[in-house]
């Protein structure tokens, strides 16, 4: 027996758009995209950098948004039924699971470094860190916060993880309270008051940048034009170098968040008429604006201002974190009204992170909604249940690289794979299924409001897929044995990675039986 | 290190902010000023 329960819809073109750029638009914006762009040849990375976006981001956003607008119609938002819908045989539909374990684990590490985006506008407008001077001492202060070194900062409140679990609770209310509320209501509100608030932090940041000039006498050749050279400045050497492609194509991947379902889940819910075309477009240039230019004219510039090359290329290279949550707090405590660009600063994270988030746990809860007709707020606390479960780990086995196995395998191996899956199965095996290999070219042009080049139709079956395996392929290369084998790790994380890896296992278990349990209750499953 | 902003430099950031602001304003007067009245 079939039911088809009423699906929730955007409620307006405006808020689906803020929606789906706030899900792209993330702390990668503007913490990893300066740090990526200063270490692989300044404005040179722009070159790679545009290349990747039109032969592999744009295609593959405009498969996710066709491929999530052609289930939605058919009352099924997730990969498990749509991949079958796809590709006839046995394996598809757990091939689709991908699309819910990569979105649901990344989500559960996410929502932690979300909180300490939130902790830290606290700690800004308190001046909780105020007084501390030096980097060494910003790195205790965030390491003493994170429950990973014994500082004096936190005594006597659990040594700081006390007050990071606190922060992890609250933010993980916040997300509840939005989700429950459903996609018009919820999420689609929140992103029409959070994503403005977003842009205008982010402008008047920039604008306090810069006009700072050269803020310290004794060293008039560190200005914030001087920073800004530092991002721009073509190295042009570089391009010979293979892993400044790789890093270009990988940033163009995370900032868009693409690979993971997350795009796809949120496109179900439009009508089968609606435009993609121009909604994608301009979702992946409102994130292009966030990134290139508001991202990209904040830390870096500021930092270098304050702190010179030598010390801006060593926060750099110890992170996208290092600049975060290390560099900008030292400065907000060096200039007039540090408190109140701090915690703008904090809170512009706080909502780059949280658009994001709540689109992370969307799939799991569609998946449960969809196929297993549980209501909408039942599904949502189920699945914030098992996010708030799986996040203890992460926050006590931070030390251990519980979070960093998650992010290699969900946040960086598995998104090219399915990004590759996804490809595959709607511009060449559902092509041949109806015998019309323009089938997904044309049913993402259903009520297009923007014709895209004719060239973009080979790029989509021909050069993004192999652009996918190929990334796939060099990301494993480079960081999979190492990772695979834990080369040189102390026993301690390596007993923290395995517990990763089994966590990651029993999920891919717990929704492989649950896509089994639909397929064999509601036959004949997927409805089409 | 600390040479400043160079002009090849200029002249990237000009390009690249020119073309993201461009498709932004193309995109955004599109979908609030050319929508069809089924995406209102």
């Amino acid at each position: 027996m079939t039911t088809t329960r009423q699906r929730d819809r955007w409620a307006t073109r405006v808020g689906l758009i803020m929606a789906m750029a706030g899900n792209a638009i993330g702390l990668g914006n503007f913490l990893r995209f300066p740090v990526q762009a200063t270490q692989n040849g300044g404005g040179a990375f722009m070159i790679p950098y545009v290349i990747a976006l039109l032969l592999l981001a744009l295609p593959l956003l405009l498969v996710e948004w066709g491929m999530g607008r052609f289930g939605g119609a058919r009352h099924h938002g997730t990969t498990p039924a749509v991949f079958q819908i796809l590709w006839n045989h046995p394996l598809a539909k757990y091939l689709g699971v991908l699309g819910i374990f990569l979105p649901l684990t990344i989500c559960i590490y996410y929502v932690y470094i979300e909180s300490w985006t939130l902790a830290f506008s606290f700690f800004s407008a308190s001046g909780l860190y105020f007084g501390v001077q030096s980097q060494a001492g910003m790195a205790d202060f965030l390491a003493g916060f994170q429950g990973i070194k014994d500082t004096s900062y936190f005594g006597g409140f659990g040594h700081g993880i006390g007050l990071a679990y606190l922060f992890f609770l609250l933010t993980a209310v916040i997300n509840l309270a939005v989700m429950y509320r459903g996609i018009s209501r919820g999420i689609e509100k929140m992103a029409k008051i959070a994503m403005p608030l977003l842009f205008i932090f982010a402008v008047i940041l920039v604008i306090r940048v810069f006009t700072l000039g050269a803020p310290d006498p004794a060293h008039p050749e560190n200005s914030v034009w001087a920073g800004l050279g530092f991002i721009w400045n073509p190295n042009l050497s570089l391009l010979r170098e293979s892993r400044v492609w790789l890093a270009a194509t990988g940033q163009v991947f995370f900032t868009l968040s693409i690979g993971f379902g997350a795009v796809q889940c949120y496109a179900s819910y439009l009508h089968e008429s609606d435009d993609i075309t121009l909604s994608g477009v301009t979702t992946a240039a409102t994130n292009e604006f966030a990134e290139v230019i508001l991202g990209g004219s904040i830390a870096i510039p500021v930092a270098f201002a304050f702190f010179g090359g030598a010390a801006t290329i060593a926060f750099a290279k110890g992170g996208a974190f290092n600049l975060g949550f290390q560099a900008m707090p030292l400065i907000f405590e060096r200039i007039p009204l540090g408190a109140v660009f701090g915690m703008l600063w904090f809170l512009l994270l706080f909502f780059a992170g949280i658009t994001s988030s709540v689109a992370l746990a969307q799939p799991a809860i569609t998946f449960l909604h969809d196929e297993l007709n549980l209501t909408h707020q039942r599904a949502v606390v189920v699945v914030w249940l098992v996010v708030i479960l799986c996040a203890q780990p992460v926050i006590f086995g931070l030390k251990g690289g519980f979070l960093d196995e998650l992010d290699f395998w969900a946040g960086t191996a598995g998104l090219p794979l399915f990004g590759a899956l996804e490809v595959i199965l709607f511009v060449w095996v559902f092509g041949r299924k109806n015998q019309d290999k323009e089938w997904a070219w044309k049913e993402i042009h259903k009520g297009a409001e923007l014709k895209i080049p004719r060239v973009f139709y080979y790029i989509m079956r021909y050069i993004t897929p192999l652009y996918l395996v190929a990334l796939m392929v060099a990301w494993i290369w480079q960081a999979g044995p190492e990772v695979l084998w834990m080369k040189g790790a102390p026993a301690e994380v390596v007993t923290w990675k395995w517990a990763a890896r089994g966590m990651m296992l029993a999920l891919i278990g717990v929704l492989v039986l649950l896509t089994s349990i639909a397929a064999r209750r509601n036959k004949p499953w997927p409805r089409v | 290190m600390a040479e400043g902003m160079t002009i090849a430099g200029w002249i990237f950031m000009a390009v690249i902010w020119s073309a993201v602001i461009t498709l932004v304003v193309f995109c955004f007067r599109r979908v609030l000023f050319k929508q069809s009245a089924k995406n209102k």
